[in-house]
């Protein structure tokens, strides 16, 4: 597995900067960050220093430079291949500023992960360094599948929280960046329906508007899904590789990843998901570095969302008309609205 | 403009048509054949009118089954299909083509149910479904639930609202789909089939839906009081 640095240019958000060196830990890579926005004066003490350089440094120090951007133009994560040999260094820019541009004029390439949604088209900056870092590692086959209805591919998604708030919603958001409309969360360390929390969700609901969102539904743990498959996703080495599982079954598969901070899933009772379980991991290369359940959250759902597919460039094709007799159901109406501008604090 | 003269009601056209699919485009038109009655009265040769000619049996659509899959299963089927077109007489079935209970397309498994479609010009479609009960992501809307409970079906939901099961008899799934399902298709294509334009559009999918609903509820009602006058 192919060794890759990380660099933070420009970020604000101290939490985010700790979380990206986090993401760095997981593939064995270092982390750098350079300092534009007065980072290390808010660095909270429990945490060690970071590694601040400048841009000369990174650029003396790495043969590549990829800037990881949703600009027009950049390249998808999914199949890009990088160099073994080179040494290579992924920038992630400010959160809402993005790279600096003189970063980016000395950037080799410029890769993108892929957002399903329209609205949401961007993740957390440690998510997305987390999910790129893993691509960029892993030297799998493929970039995204295109289908004629990728939709009807997408599982369902339960999330069993840890007591977090934040790693909570950020994995929210990159569920609703990779396209869905609603997710399953198992809250049982009460940080998101519960608690102090429910002022926050006031907020959220008093600024909500209505086409930035995401539906998530409380679940119980004494529920019984009834899932014809579930798939339960760990950081450990149960299971298959993430990349071989198959995670686009349809609405009648549900894609389950916990915090494991709090909760092992090798414990649940797993009967209860689905008719059917098995296992997935995400291959980690590191044995040990700062666990975030947001990191390997995302890094699930971008791979959903390449199995999944995209829809093909439309081409208008004369069709004769088609009529069918079909049964269709509808969600029902439970859990609470997020809207995208209370998933932006994540 | 003018209802043309070799215009015939649907049910005759559809008798001649389904017994002599090649026959040539005026080759029944009453009017030509009128007027050689006539001709031939007035000449002192014939009777007025010509003697029908020996009608061949009608041609069924060819019907096809292809084997279901582990798990599934098809509701319906070559009998009962034969059967129910025979009852309800060539204009039912004139101009189909081939009526084939198929496997589920791998894309619609998971996705709410599919039972039937209907390919203009004249392709039908049944699907194979799942072993009963049904176990579905979701609820029916109330229009479908009440479809559903009207055709004899039970339909259960789970302790969490978000998922259903749909329970059937065995002898209500069959005649869902012999009339919920076969017969609304054919009410689409019904009305494809006598306007001219077959392989576009004719109506706004809204009315085009509830003539095939109803068409498919007429030949319910009929077939059901047909058998209790036999019985």
């Amino acid at each position: 597995m192919h060794k890759i640095d990380l660099l933070g240019d420009g970020l604000e958000n101290p939490l985010n900067a700790v979380a990206m060196i986090h993401a760095a830990q997981m593939f064995s890579g270092d982390s750098y960050f350079i300092d534009r926005k007065e980072l290390a004066g808010k660095w909270p003490s429990e945490y060690a220093a970071p590694n601040v350089v400048s841009q000369d440094d990174v650029l003396g120090m790495h043969d590549v430079v990829l800037a990881l951007d949703n600009n027009p133009g950049a390249k998808s994560i999914y199949g890009y291949r990088v160099s073994e040999r080179a040494r290579i260094v992924l920038v992630a820019g400010n959160e809402r500023l993005g790279i600096s541009k003189t970063m980016l004029a000395s950037a080799h390439d410029l890769i993108s992960i892929p957002m399903v949604s329209r609205k949401v088209n961007c993740l957390n900056v440690a998510s997305a360094s987390a999910i790129a870092l893993y691509y960029l590692s892993h030297r799998f086959a493929g970039g995204m599948t295109t289908k004629s209805h990728p939709q009807k591919r997408r599982p369902e998604l339960l999330l069993i929280g840890g007591s977090q708030h934040v790693e909570l919603g950020s994995a929210i958001r990159s569920a609703c960046a990779f396209g869905w409309s609603r997710i399953f969360v198992e809250d049982r360390c009460d940080v998101w329906f519960g608690g102090d929390h429910s002022v926050k969700r006031e907020a959220r609901a008093a600024a909500r508007r209505a086409k930035n969102e995401i539906r998530v539904i409380p679940a119980s743990q004494k529920f019984n899904y009834q899932f014809q498959r579930a798939t339960l996703v760990t950081c450990g080495t149960q299971g298959v590789p993430l990349h071989s599982a198959r995670l686009a079954d349809g609405p009648s598969q549900l894609i389950v990843v916990a915090d494991e901070n709090t909760h092992d899933l090798s414990r649940e009772i797993v009967t209860r998901f689905a008719a059917k379980v098995d296992f997935a991991h995400i291959e980690i290369p590191a044995q040990s570095y700062g666990y975030q359940f947001r990191l390997p959250a995302s890094i699930v759902m971008a791979e959903i969302a390449r199995q999944v597919g995209q829809k093909a460039p439309w081409r208008p094709v004369p069709q004769e008309p088609l009529y069918e007799s079909a049964l269709r159901v509808v969600g029902e109406e439970q859990g609470e609205v997020v809207s995208l501008e209370d998933l932006q604090d994540y | 403009m003018a209802r043309s003269k070799h215009t015939r009601p649907q049910a005759t056209i559809a008798e001649r048509r389904v017994r002599l699919p090649r026959e040539p485009r005026g080759s029944g038109d009453l009017s030509a054949s009128k007027r050689l009655g006539r001709m031939l009265k007035e000449l002192g040769i014939a009777d007025a009118s010509l003697p029908e000619p020996n009608l061949p049996e009608p041609q069924l659509p060819r019907i096809t089954v292809q084997k279901s899959r582990e798990g599934y299963f098809h509701p319906i089927n070559k009998r009962n299909i034969k059967e129910l077109l025979l009852f309800f007489g060539e204009r039912s079935y004139y101009g189909i083509r081939t009526i084939r209970l198929s496997q589920a397309p791998a894309a619609q498994e998971n996705a709410g149910k599919l039972f039937g479609r209907l390919y203009i010009p004249g392709r039908i479609v049944l699907y194979e479904q799942p072993i009963l009960p049904w176990y579905l992501s979701g609820n029916p809307t109330p229009a479908e639930l009440k479809s559903l409970t009207d055709a004899g079906a039970v339909v259960e939901r789970s302790d969490d609202g978000m998922r259903c099961v749909v329970r059937w008899t065995d002898l209500d799934l069959q005649n869902f789909f012999l009339f919920d399902v076969l017969m609304h298709e054919i009410g689409h294509h019904l009305q494809q089939q006598f306007k001219a334009k077959r392989t576009a559009q004719v109506l706004r999918t809204r009315d085009h839906e509830n003539f095939a609903k109803l068409f498919a509820a007429k030949c319910r009602v009929e077939y059901f009081e047909s058998a209790k006058t036999d019985a």
